[in-house]
């Protein structure tokens, strides 16, 4: 029954690690593409001006575009060339890809840039959030697939005869632990929910970035308590003590 | 005394080394900071969220994960045939190719283990085969693989980088820069090395341009990320942080796309696997932070520094002193959570004493290089003895050559600070040569803890969660005052607690609350519109 409730959980967490990654990564991807390609005078045009002596107009309005557009192009063609398919595409196809591609790419850009005239600011704090719920659902992963660094002097250390007792103190320790910073986490979060809650969800929240803190760090102990349980079922509660062959046979 | 038994019990009992370092942690506060009710541990968690203000923390995740991407595809073999092709043909090539191969893959994954899995797996075998005795070949390759510490984007010094401030601060870019020119100079004393030990082996095979070019071409897309990676942040292009974002979407197409060496059905599972590495590695980390932040409270820089000028030892014996203790420290503790927990001790004390924080950064990244290879807890060891199926007692014996190699290089780094701060001044316009101590030393400065906190007046009382509200509130009151006179209002770090007031002291929570709300009721009261803003 505890394994199919772990098993159930560890799938849940799967699922909600894998989209909060993907949306870390691609609001900050977004963010740094949208402040590129949104800049007055990009590293492009400071090169060309630097080594052209054209008027600065010619050069921002019609040179900068085409040499973005060549610069894309050539690196859609070379990853296309370059790509490992069986067969390998032809120089003509890949020509086309590449145009296609490249053309994508600035219909991706100016969208973007439509979409969202001021970018994604908030993409770095929001990801900083994700990243902590991250970390803690991973720990509890790692806790599930047994990753959390131990120093096994345990086994060296204490006679056979009592060391599997040893390991369940410890995993014991490691309940008590857990348990008690979830509820440092929750008695922290009550704070700041009722700061947000009092004025009206006008302080509270994030600079940046429009999320009440609560929020983000009450979920805090959900994996911290998952980890207790984790803890508890594979080490507390585990029925399997590895008495050593020599001590069985005694 | 009784913390120092409590962490040997609990590490002897075999007790997660995250629940040592956050009882440790939560133990300190309540005996020497007076720290007792619950309310004032909460402190732990109050530098466990600090993260969230730390953006250059999000390139960790990051480079974890194009790291696992990349070494999930066939990058290491296409790096490991151009390493061969480049310089194969030489004396000792194989190995000089491995070398190579580690510092290039290095630059992909910012990771020590990770370097020598990838490519210790591949060249154990191919040098074995080619003639080179056994325990050259496993010293040479647990040794590169180390230099995953030193090439960025080195996870370490994300961690270092993060770890101190104030005076000691240091930019991330600039300690990735600084770390290039020990990685280099290490990698060329192995290289030396295997060339002059290679034996019987004289060369694996003649070089050819045309596999030399047929090889960069299969191997350019992952040989373009460095590039990629270093070029984007020294061009000013994007940060640390968005470089590492940058390098996870690149990872995927490259090797989904392009190598197809993954498939989109692939990717989860191998992200998966790196987030519970992540997640273990994440929290051991993130509860370092509230020792740190004791340490940062109960000003044990001070006293370090105080002991430093009583041993009359100057910068020189000082760094000294610190190589032997890293070394030390590294044979027994976990690299990541030694940076943690040490820095906020030596680096103030360092500064002081007129050594370039960059300097040190360095200095203290290559002791943790050693550490990687120096039982009994040597994770660089335990893996090489793992994925090259020998006893740890002959790895062991096998990798001290090449650590005495490290440590050469180790005191080089240390007393020729133009190794590793040159590049990085001389691209500032300042000069390629740098003296051993640069700054004026100056009087005892204790750093602050994560962002911008500073020490409490009183050495010995830590800042309670009440003090940091109040703090916090206080700055915002300040801003509504300053919005209602019409100024403009002041940028403040975070709305969240930080300790970088020194309030007199302390009301309760709940006095604070009623506190703030009666000011929003009187604001409302004085003005239709509310002009405060967090």
């Amino acid at each position: 029954m505890l394994k199919k409730i772990d098993d159930a959980i560890y799938a849940a967490e799967r699922i909600l690690t894998l989209g909060l990654i993907a949306c870390m990564a691609l609001a900050v991807f977004l963010d740094v593409a949208h402040r590129k390609f949104n800049e007055p005078v990009g590293n492009i045009e400071r090169v060309l001006t630097h080594f052209l002596s054209m008027e600065q107009a010619t050069i921002h309005t019609w040179l900068v575009p085409v040499v973005l557009m060549l610069l894309t192009f050539g690196l859609c063609y070379a990853g296309f060339r370059t790509a490992e398919t069986e067969p390998r595409i032809p120089r003509k196809k890949a020509l086309g890809y590449a145009l296609a591609t490249a053309l994508g790419m600035v219909v991706f850009v100016k969208g973007l840039l439509f979409l969202l005239p001021n970018g994604l600011i908030f993409s770095q704090k929001m990801a900083l959030c994700m990243l902590l719920w991250v970390g803690f659902i991973g720990a509890s992963m790692a806790t599930r697939e047994g990753n959390h660094i131990v120093f096994e002097v345990a086994d060296r250390i204490w006679p056979a005869r009592i060391r599997p007792y040893v390991k369940h103190v410890a995993a014991g320790s490691a309940v008590v632990f857990c348990l008690g910073l979830a509820t440092l986490a929750i008695s922290y979060t009550s704070h700041h929910y009722r700061d947000w809650a009092d004025s009206q969800h006008i302080a509270g929240v994030f600079e940046g970035f429009p999320a009440p803190i609560w929020m983000v760090y009450g979920f805090l102990p959900v994996p911290l308590v998952i980890m207790a349980f984790r803890f508890a079922r594979l080490g507390v509660l585990s029925t399997e003590i590895d008495v050593p062959k020599a001590e069985e046979s005694t | 005394m009784i913390l120092l038994a409590l962490v040997i019990l609990l590490l002897a009992m075999g007790s997660p080394l995250f629940v040592v370092i956050g009882v440790a942690g939560s133990f300190a506060f309540f005996v020497y900071g007076g720290l007792t009710t619950i309310h004032d541990q909460e402190i732990i968690v109050v530098q466990i969220t600090e993260i969230a203000s730390k953006n250059v923390f999000l390139a960790v995740p990051f480079f974890v994960f194009s790291g696992a991407i990349m070494s999930a595809g066939d990058i290491a073999r296409r790096l490991v045939d151009f390493a061969e092709a480049l310089v194969g043909w030489m004396r000792g090539g194989l190995a000089v190719a491995a070398v190579l191969a580690c510092v290039c893959f290095a630059a992909i994954s910012g990771s020590s283990v990770v370097t020598l899995i990838a490519i210790g797996g591949i060249m154990f075998p191919a040098l074995t085969r080619a003639g080179y005795k056994e325990p050259f070949t496993i010293g040479l390759l647990a040794t590169a693989g180390s230099l995953g510490c030193l090439v960025p984007p080195s996870l370490p010094m994300l961690i270092y980088s993060i770890s101190v401030s104030g005076q000691s601060a240091v930019d991330v870019r600039e300690l990735f820069l600084a770390g290039l020119g020990p990685a280099f100079l290490i990698a060329g004393m192995l290289s030396l090395y295997a060339v002059l030990r290679a034996g019987p082996v004289a060369q694996s095979q003649r070089f050819s341009f045309g596999r030399l070019k047929q090889t960069f071409v299969r191997g350019i897309w992952a040989l373009a990320l460095p590039g990629l990676i270093l070029g984007g942040i020294y061009g000013r292009v994007f940060t640390a942080t968005e470089a590492s974002a940058v390098s996870v979407v690149y990872a995927v197409v490259v090797e989904t796309l392009i190598h197809r060496s993954l498939s989109f059905k692939q990717l989860p599972a191998v992200v998966l696997k790196s987030v519970s590495n992540l997640g273990a590695l994440m929290l051991i980390v993130l509860l370092s932070f509230s020792i740190n932040y004791f340490m940062v409270e109960q000003r044990v820089a001070d006293s370090a520094l105080a002991m430093v000028r009583d041993l009359g030892l100057g910068a020189g014996g000082f760094m000294m002193a610190i190589n032997v203790f890293l070394v030390v420290t590294g044979m027994f503790m976990d690299s990541i959570s030694a940076i943690v927990l040490f820095t906020p001790i030596i680096a103030p004390a360092a500064t002081s004493l007129g050594i370039d924080p960059l300097h040190l950064g360095v200095v203290f990244i290559v002791n943790m290089e050693i550490g990687y290879l120096a039982p009994p807890i040597a994770t660089n060891l335990f893996v090489a003895a793992t994925i090259f199926k020998r006893p740890f007692g002959m790895v062991t014996k096998a990798v001290l050559p090449t650590l005495g190699i490290l440590c050469v290089g180790l005191v080089l780094v240390t007393y020729i600070p133009t190794l590793s701060t040159g590049p990085v001044y001389a691209l500032k316009g300042e000069g390629f040569y740098q003296p051993f101590t640069k700054l004026d030393p100056t009087p005892t400065p204790t750093p602050a803890p994560g962002i911008d906190a500073t020490p409490t007046e009183t050495p010995g009382k830590t800042l309670t969660i009440q003090e940091m509200m109040e703090a916090a509130r206080k700055r915002r009151e300040e801003e509504a005052a300053r919005a209602a006179a019409g100024e403009s209002p002041v940028a403040s770090p975070t709305p969240e607690a930080s300790p970088s007031a020194t309030p007199a002291k302390t009301m309760t929570i709940q006095e604070m609350m009623e506190a703030a709300k009666k000011r929003r009721e009187e604001e409302a009261a004085a003005s239709p519109s509310p002009t405060s803003s967090p």
